[in-house]
């Protein structure tokens, strides 16, 4: 009997004697180590984010190493002697990438004293923009730029502050649950129109990207179904391609408002560190904003990200490799495996997807990995909801966040803040505050014995 | 963290097979070369690691002592000598450097503290996050960095510029050879060479704002490379915890080792120091663009990795990896030493200033040196993977670390 096959028996047997919940479980396959197919890495120190796929050549390595580069510097302000760095803000949310997804991780949202760190607020108002985007707000745009740079004020300052809210498991045992509020004051250039509406987010860790831009889009949108038993549907965002001009399905982002990496690259440039590109060459100081528009620009005449930093930014995105899966013969681990299906949480974190073609490399074609994720959005319920519509995505509605690499964040990043705006404080408590959809498989998870909440977290703690 | 690289490094042999990631042989890691070898390699390893630390902090040590003399008479004459000591003091250190990226002393992060290698090395770095700066125009903005803006730190200590340290981004340097060389030096506005910051930005009684900042900033962030090195020289100090334990487990130290010299030769040295600034053209994206000493950083990187794999240091030649190998397999020792030396050799011809060199047209001298340098090491780190191989070790090379 090989390694492998033991093991599916095992798991096998395991799943006929636990059986929690009403969902109809998925099939769990047999536990594989490659989370990303060929694009895994067996780094699990500190830089487990940061690793390139494999079997680039020297011309891609070289491509990799500089988007790494571009990723991690800091804009300055222009005119700098650093002519290819600089033209930062005016206004803007950060000075870098890494600014947000430290060591291509995740930051945590505020530092320990209360100043924002790797957060955005998005804006807008009621209606559509032409696109079928959201609504800017006319004086502050689509997002909140905190910052200025010298002689230009921030737009304001964001502020949270926590409830903490109580709660039981269906064993007694106690949790509690920080509910935030945000507000913003301050506003530089006057108030914001009515209806002002703010999406916290924070900046997700930007691991294995490449394999889910290469997923045909049939196979995701095979998995959108009307409501099972368990009310689980899953429904696609189609959002602006900027690019072609077209309306295109949305892959990225905490609502999938983005369809492709490229594009999302040029508009963090844009929106989070105020450095305009080819794909989005006009600033984003509003006509009201005179300091702002009145600071020099830097780069090139055009635009400041030049096209081959854009591109070489876009092809590490695409090249970072996915963490491979840990304690692949830990009994609580696997058992967790299975009750991650049972519970019925791979209904949306989807176990397995496939690649196709892929235009970045040759190791991101045809492969079979493990996202957990449908990329898909589902309504997440009032608790979760920020009220802001985004493309098709309604005011509750997410996207389901691949699970990769999970385990990691605290060896990585040093904390364990998770969900769109940090709110939970690890896995458990992420958990507990789905809702919606998701209601059913929280309550397997809340009202399990401790035993199985502990091999579920196990289990994603190995991913 | 023994325990989790023993984790990691069992976990590598199910991957290599599966993965098909390394083309290595199947031979144990008790074959070939005797366990006593091994340990004996390993215990040569450590030694010449903790005399190379040892010698880092003394000569930080001297520097400090130089440094001192300056601010205490900023005369162009000391400063002169301040700039002469600060190139002495990296000579040791940088022979370190192939000792990274195997969560070692210098590397281990936790949540309370960054990585010293953080905090002592990191570049490039924002000028305008420690200090003025002149713009493309020639304007001088002496309200920005930690130096002119009281809001960022009130007061300057060691701590205070480590707590700031990377805390905007990846560049927002505050401390560590990288800051004191822009302290030093200041921002190179020249096409190629060093800056020429003037000694009377120290000058009590000079024109330049906030002088007294800038001396107290200078102190202090020498003093914090003495204390990080220190620490990390102390976790190699014999009978430290960190030592036995890596001594212990000759295997997984080798492992590790190799990793180290791997992924320092391919992806830090190579990719990330030459790579991106051959791929940028921008003196920023090389180490030591202040001082424009950066050939002289790169060509002591080199032979650190050569140290390493020989077994020697200074006039220690003990037990290297090369004994190691060579009794594995005589022909793959043979192969690897010369790509290591050709490495250095590619280094070495690289026309300085690499400011100049990374200029121009793919084809101009500089640029085709540069490109065959950053082959070599490449090739090389490949080829630690190989020879680890022959050895039992499993090890990934296609891992570009992080760059500090």
């Amino acid at each position: 009997m090989t390694d492998r096959s033991r093991l599916a028996f095992s798991l096998l047997v395991l799943s006929a004697c636990s059986g929690a919940g009403t969902h109809k479980p998925a099939a769990v396959v047999p536990a594989d180590l490659k989370s990303g197919g060929l694009a895994t890495t067996l780094d699990a120190t500190s830089d487990a984010y940061s690793n390139s796929i494999s079997g680039l050549d020297d011309v891609l390595a070289g491509e990799f190493s500089y988007g790494h580069s571009v990723f991690s510097q800091s804009w300055v302000i222009a005119p700098a002697t650093t002519s290819g760095m600089d033209g930062l803000g005016p206004i803007f949310n950060a000075r870098a990438c890494s600014t947000c997804h430290s060591k291509d991780g995740r930051s945590a949202p505020f530092t320990a004293t209360g100043t924002l760190l790797g957060m955005l607020f998005r804006l807008s108002i009621p209606g559509k923009a032409a696109n079928g985007g959201p609504n800017p707000d006319p004086v502050y745009g689509d997002q909140l730029r905190p910052f200025g740079i010298l002689s230009v004020p921030g737009d304001g300052t964001p502020h949270v502050t926590y409830v903490e809210t109580p709660g039981t498991y269906g064993d007694g045992t106690a949790f509690s649950l920080q509910t935030p509020t945000y507000t913003i004051d301050g506003w530089n250039y006057g108030d914001p129109a009515d209806g002002l509406m703010i999406s916290p987010r924070t900046g997700p860790s930007v691991i294995g990207l490449g394999l889910l831009e290469a997923v045909p889009e049939d196979e995701i949108l095979a998995n959108v179904h009307p409501p099972d038993a368990d009310g689980v549907a899953g429904v696609p965002n189609h959002v602006w391609d900027a690019v072609n001009h077209v309306t295109a399905l949305g892959r990225f982002g905490w609502k999938a408002n983005q369809p492709t990496t490229s594009q999302q690259v040029a508009g963090a440039f844009s929106g989070d560190i105020g450095i305009t590109s080819s794909l989005f060459p006009k600033g984003t100081c509003t006509p009201t904003m005179t300091a702002c528009l009145s600071a020099a620009p830097g780069g090139d005449p055009d635009f400041e990200l030049t096209d081959d930093r854009w591109q070489s930014v876009g092809f590490y995105m695409k090249a970072l490799a996915v963490p491979a899966r840990r304690d692949l013969s830990d009994p609580d681990a696997l058992r967790g495996e299975q009750l991650f299906s049972n519970f019925g949480c791979a209904s949306c974190h989807v176990t397995t997807l496939h690649t196709g073609a892929s235009a970045a490399a040759d190791v991101l074609a045809n492969q079979t990995f493990h996202p957990y994720t449908d990329l898909l959005l589902h309504d997440m319920g009032p608790d979760l909801a920020d009220g802001r519509p985004d493309f098709e995505a309604s005011g509750s509605q997410w996207r389901t966040t691949p699970l990769w690499g999970i385990g990691l964040i605290e060896t990585v990043n040093h904390h364990s803040f998770l969900l769109h705006d940090g709110r939970a404080r690890g896995i458990a408590e992420a958990v507990l505050w789905h809702g919606g959809e998701a209601a059913t498989a929280r309550e397997n998870f809340r009202m399990a014995a401790q035993s199985d909440r502990d091999a579920l977290l196990k289990f994603l703690s190995s991913l | 963290m023994a325990e989790m690289n023993q984790k990691l490094f069992s976990g590598l042999a199910v991957a290599a097979s599966l993965l098909g990631l390394a083309g290595c042989s199947d031979s144990d890691a008790n074959t070939g070369s005797s366990a006593a070898d091994r340990t004996s390699a390993v215990k040569n390893y450590a030694e010449n690691l903790a005399s190379a630390y040892a010698d880092s902090v003394a000569d930080e040590t001297d520097h400090q002592t130089v440094v001192g003399k300056f601010l205490a008479d900023p005369t162009e004459k000391n400063l002169a000598a301040a700039r002469t000591s600060w190139l002495d003091a990296r000579a040791h250190y940088m022979l370190t450097e192939g000792a990274r990226f195997y969560d070692g002393p210098i590397d281990v992060d936790t949540a309370e503290r960054p990585s010293r290698e953080g905090l002592i090395n990191s570049w490039p770095l924002d000028e305008n996050y420690i200090d003025y700066t002149t713009d493309a125009k020639g304007v001088v903005d002496e309200t920005v960095g930690i130096v002119n803006d009281p809001t960022l730190l009130k007061d300057i200590t060691a701590s205070g510029l480590d707590d700031l340290n990377a805390v905007q981004s990846d560049t927002s340097i505050s401390s560590g050879y990288h800051a004191v060389e822009f302290l030093l030096w200041g921002q190179a506005l020249k096409p190629t060479g060093p800056g020429e910051r003037p000694a009377s930005d120290y000058d009590l009684t000079g024109t330049r704002a906030n002088p007294d900042r800038r001396a107290q900033y200078l102190t202090v962030a020498v003093d914090g490379i003495i204390t990080h090195l220190t620490e990390v020289r102390d976790a190699w100090a014999k009978d430290a915890e960190y030592r036995v334990s890596f001594e212990g487990d000759a295997n997984t130290a080798l492992s590790n080792v190799f990793t180290g010299l791997a992924k320092f030769s391919k992806g830090e040295l190579g990719s990330q120091r030459i790579g991106a600034a051959y791929m940028s053209k921008e003196r920023h994206d090389q180490h030591d663009c202040f001082s424009s000493d950066t050939l002289v950083d790169y060509e002591r990187d080199a032979r650190g990795i050569q140290n390493m794999y020989l077994g020697k240091y200074g006039d220690n030649d003990g037990m290297g990896l090369n004994d190691l190998v060579a009794a594995v397999d005589p022909a793959e020792d043979t192969k690897l030493q010369g790509m290591i030396q050709d490495s250095i050799d590619a280094i070495v011809a690289i026309p300085r200033p690499f400011e100049a060199s990374i200029a121009g047209a793919d084809d101009s001298p500089g640029r085709v040196a540069i490109a065959k340098a950053l082959d070599a090491l490449s090739r090389q780190g490949d080829e630690f993977a190989v020879a680890a191989a022959a050895l039992g070790y499993k090890i990934t090379v296609d891992d570009p670390p992080a760059a500090q």
